[in-house]
């Protein structure tokens, strides 16, 4: 049962501090006495998780910093003498550059445990659009600090990647001189975006400020998606889920170190410890992992603004998609058609992914196209009329009835 | 979440990666893994086969740095692969580089090298280096067992690799014959490297009661080299990385119980 | 709590065994955390290119008497003066009870080459670095605050606490001098 008792500091200090700004109290509010549904699942805990990666980053990131030289002609180099030279310096570059991968992954189960168990209807569509802005943020982050250390695939990535914007109208290849701060991507272009590197962290970490502050205000979805009824469906965030996170961040952590440590450049490019040279293309230029299966979107596009609105898309559309799944019933345990799409649009994603990695040709551009329009299928048209058409299974009358049924 | 829906998923995912793969083999060769494999690349106990890697420098030093750099080791850092203190003066003061101006006259003048030069390039820039070489820039080799994909296989298979080839090779080389100046190669992408080959028996002299020089063991043990050069933390990274991982698998157990008893606690089960 | 405490007591959950499993859990919590930190901080300390470069071997062969070098060491100009006989007499001479860093002119310089004067260049006020053969006692001057220092680097007037510092450096022959 969850426990309505406020908070009474017994330290001087904290008392004093606190009634003059009640930040401990905050503090407590959220990490101690926030009222969880008691039938949450481990795939809650990826959104804690997930701010422990960004902490991991942002505290890797700052020290590396110190470390390394935003210049063409330096920025190689230094990554080296960081791996070389500095103490641990081999560490701190593998957890910062193998820590994105990792961040990205919680993300995505993030993600796709917000997507199959409606997390994102009402009353928690801005909870779910501020994730899809530090999603965005994070995208942007990731790409910048992949340019940094200054291989093949930094420049050429960033080549690619700055030239979509000249399939914009009229203005398009002005816009991208502008984002060069030349007339290909070059001194200038790798200052700014350490410059931005460096920045978005934090405002990454101040919309997930926001967004913890948008979940507690309804509170969290949970597996039946039902509302909470009372007291007696919930319990204290501490000490059950401090404990269960804790599990958990030893877990990510086993995995993520058995990558550090024994294939810290498995999911890097080998091209990437080649220097930059602006005067060879690599045979293949492949995006880093996470931003496959949206480059295979944009790839299985013949037309190139289209390809590039319809990449752009893939992402925009989610911010609708409140609107676009209307089904009254928020987890997919009770809709038996849309459980089944859901992992359709899994393996689609999956899919999507593949096809990014591989050259833009024969079999690869055609499988890349049906899934393409999945992808654009289930969330603009399947998912409006599973709303309507699905019958779905009844809902149980409250959680504690639901726990007590299973654990009978 | 039925099975059968998983099941089916990954059926799918394993079709496309098994057909990537078939496409992947047309165009080059799987590289090898010498007989003695490599001990650098086990996971408990890693290290570099230290006699390999100090025989591999003398290659590199006599033949490789003709025409390749190493821009990144420095002598000094010898003594990763087991060089004492006077033995890597001695090597760093083998090599000549460019000192400091004099303190009256400004000129720059060449001097022997000290543990904390970086080995010096062959050529002076990327254009000297093209110009002595049919146009082909030598690479540097600092982080070329890292640059390929294959890792120490690869550059072992390319310095082993290579051989006449047949009528049937040739169907794989663009254009079904070698270009002036090429030679084949089918570890190589496109079948054609710019390098003759670089090793023959007996190319370099070992000391007394190293194993012969042939060309097998040559590669072996400039590639060897060449892998500790890329990445001369790895042992430090494999035994730090043992010890963490088994202070996270007793972690995991103590929080997973922990977890379950709180629960108990907390929800009746 | 307290009813849910009394069920699992009857399943055998002791006290002290689930005292002993939550402080190993916070033990091991505490102890990772402790070991994380260590690399935050260790990267911090001069690495290996650096500290490579914290000896340097100087030909002080070309230093005719009269003369001074500098040379630069760990970042800081470090000043070799090939003192005159008159320079090193002077030195000599200062009764040393009346300095404010005692300290005699053979403390300062190696037996045998008691004509060399090896010190960092930098003032023991705040860090500026003196101009040679200047102020009241022919040493060295800090234009900075006013500090003079003698023929020997040693303090004499002026708000800087101590002698220039002698580093740690030998004569590996008569024309070499390593440092550090």
């Amino acid at each position: 049962m969850h426990s309505t008792r406020p908070f009474e500091p017994k330290n001087g200090f904290v008392k004093w501090f606190d009634r003059q700004l009640p930040l401990f109290s905050v503090l407590h509010g959220a990490l101690v006495t926030y009222p969880t549904p008691k039938n949450l699942n481990y795939w809650w805990s990826f959104g804690s998780l997930a701010g422990l990666m960004l902490g991991v980053q942002i505290i890797t990131g700052i020290i590396l910093a110190m470390h390394y030289t935003p210049h063409t002609s330096m920025a190689f180099a230094s990554v080296e003498h960081i791996m070389r030279d500095v103490n641990y310096g081999w560490l701190l570059r593998y957890v910062h550059s193998n820590g994105a991968s990792f961040f990205f992954i919680v993300v995505y189960i993030h993600i796709f445990r917000g997507l199959y168990y409606g997390s994102y209807k009402a009353p928690r569509e801005l909870l779910w659009m501020l994730g899809l802005v530090i999603y965005l943020l994070m995208m942007a982050t990731a790409f910048m600090g992949y340019v940094l250390p200054w291989g093949q695939m930094s420049f050429w990535g960033a080549t690619v990647i700055t030239n979509l914007f000249s399939a914009i109208p009229f203005i398009g290849s002005d816009l991208v001189t502008l984002l060069w701060g030349g007339f290909s991507v070059d001194n200038p272009t790798l200052n700014r975006f350490f410059s931005l590197h460096y920045l978005l962290p934090f405002v990454i970490a101040a919309v997930a400020i926001l967004h913890v502050w948008a979940l507690h205000i309804p509170g969290s979805n949970n597996p039946l998606g039902i509302d909470v009824k009372g007291p007696q469906d919930q319990i204290d965030f501490h000490p059950y889920h401090t404990a269960k996170d804790a599990f958990m961040v030893s877990l990510l952590l086993l995995c993520f170190f058995a990558v550090v440590f024994f294939a810290p450049n498995t999911l890097g490019h080998p091209d990437n410890y080649i220097q930059a040279d602006p005067l060879v293309t690599p045979p293949h230029i492949v995006p880093e992992w996470y931003y496959l299966p949206f480059y295979a979107i944009l790839r299985s596009i013949p037309d190139k603004l289209m390809g590039v609105i319809a990449m752009f898309s893939a992402i925009l559309i989610l911010f609708a998609l409140p609107w676009l799944d209307k089904s009254k019933v928020r987890s997919g345990t009770f809709r038996p058609l849309f459980k089944q799409f859901f992992w359709l649009l899994v393996v689609c994603v999956i899919v999507l992914g593949v096809v990014g990695a591989k050259p833009a040709e024969g079999i690869w551009l055609i499988v890349g196209r049906i899934a393409t329009a999945y992808y654009f299928f289930h969330f603009l048209i399947l998912l409006p009329i599973l709303s309507r058409v699905e019958k779905t299974r009844p809902l149980p009358e409250s959680i504690s009835q639901a726990v007590l049924a299973k654990h009978a | 979440m039925t099975n059968k829906h998983i099941l089916a998923g990954i059926a799918l995912i394993a079709g496309v990666a098994v057909s990537s793969v078939a496409f992947a083999a047309l165009e080059s060769e799987k590289p090898v893994t010498p007989a003695q494999g490599w001990p650098h690349e086990k996971i408990i106990g890693a290290h570099y086969d230290r006699q390999a890697a100090q025989r591999g420098f003398q290659i590199y030093k006599e033949s490789c740095h003709a025409c390749h750099s190493l821009d990144f080791v420095s002598f000094r850092q010898l003594e990763g692969i087991g060089f004492s203190e006077p033995e890597i003066k001695a090597i760093a003061a083998s090599f000549t580089v460019m000192g400091e101006p004099d303190m009256d006259t400004g000129d720059v003048a060449e001097r022997p090298g000290q543990p904390f030069d970086y080995i010096p390039a062959p050529f002076a820039n990327p254009q000297a280096a093209a110009a002595s070489n049919n146009g082909a820039v030598p690479p540097d080799l600092s982080l070329m067992v890292k640059a390929r994909a294959g890792g120490a296989s690869y550059v072992y298979s390319i310095l082993t690799g290579y051989r006449e080839p047949t009528a049937d090779d040739l169907k794989h080389v663009p254009g079904g014959k070698i270009p002036d100046g090429g030679h084949f190669n089918p570890y190589k992408s496109g079948h054609v490297i710019a390098m003759s080959p670089p090793l023959t028996d007996d190319l370099v002299t070992y000391t007394e009661g190293q194993p012969a020089a042939t060309v097998a063991q040559m590669a072996y043990d400039v590639t060897t080299f060449l892998a500790w050069a890329a990445e001369p933390k790895l042992e430090q990274r494999k035994s730090m990385g043992f010890l963490v991982i088994s202070f996270l698998l007793i972690a995991c157990g103590l929080l997973f119980f922990s977890y379950k008893r709180i629960s108990k606690r907390v929800l009746g089960h | 709590m307290s009813t849910t405490d009394s069920k699992s007591d009857h399943h055998g959950d002791g006290v002290k065994r689930r005292d002993f499993l939550f402080v190993a859990a916070g033990g091991f919590g505490v102890v990772g955390a402790a070991a994380a930190v260590w690399p935050l901080i260790d990267n911090l300390n001069p690495s290996a290119d650096v500290l490579a470069l914290s000896t340097i071997e100087v030909d002080i062969s070309k230093v005719q008497v009269g003369q001074s070098i500098r040379v630069k060491w760990r970042g800081k100009p470090v000043f070799i003066r090939h003192r005159t006989e008159d320079e090193v007499a002077k030195a000599k001479a200062v009764d040393i009870a009346e300095l404010p860093d005692p300290q005699t002119d053979a403390e300062r310089t190696k037996p045998g080459h008691e004509a060399w004067l090896v010190m960092v260049g930098v003032c023991t006020h705040l860090g500026c670095i003196p101009l040679g053969e200047q102020g009241e006692f022919g040493g060295w001057f800090c234009p900075c605050h006013g500090s003079d220092y003698d023929t020997s680097g040693r303090i004499r007037k002026g708000p800087a606490p101590r002698n220039l510092e002698v580093p740690a450096y030998t004569f590996l022959d008569d024309t070499r001098v390593r440092i550090g």
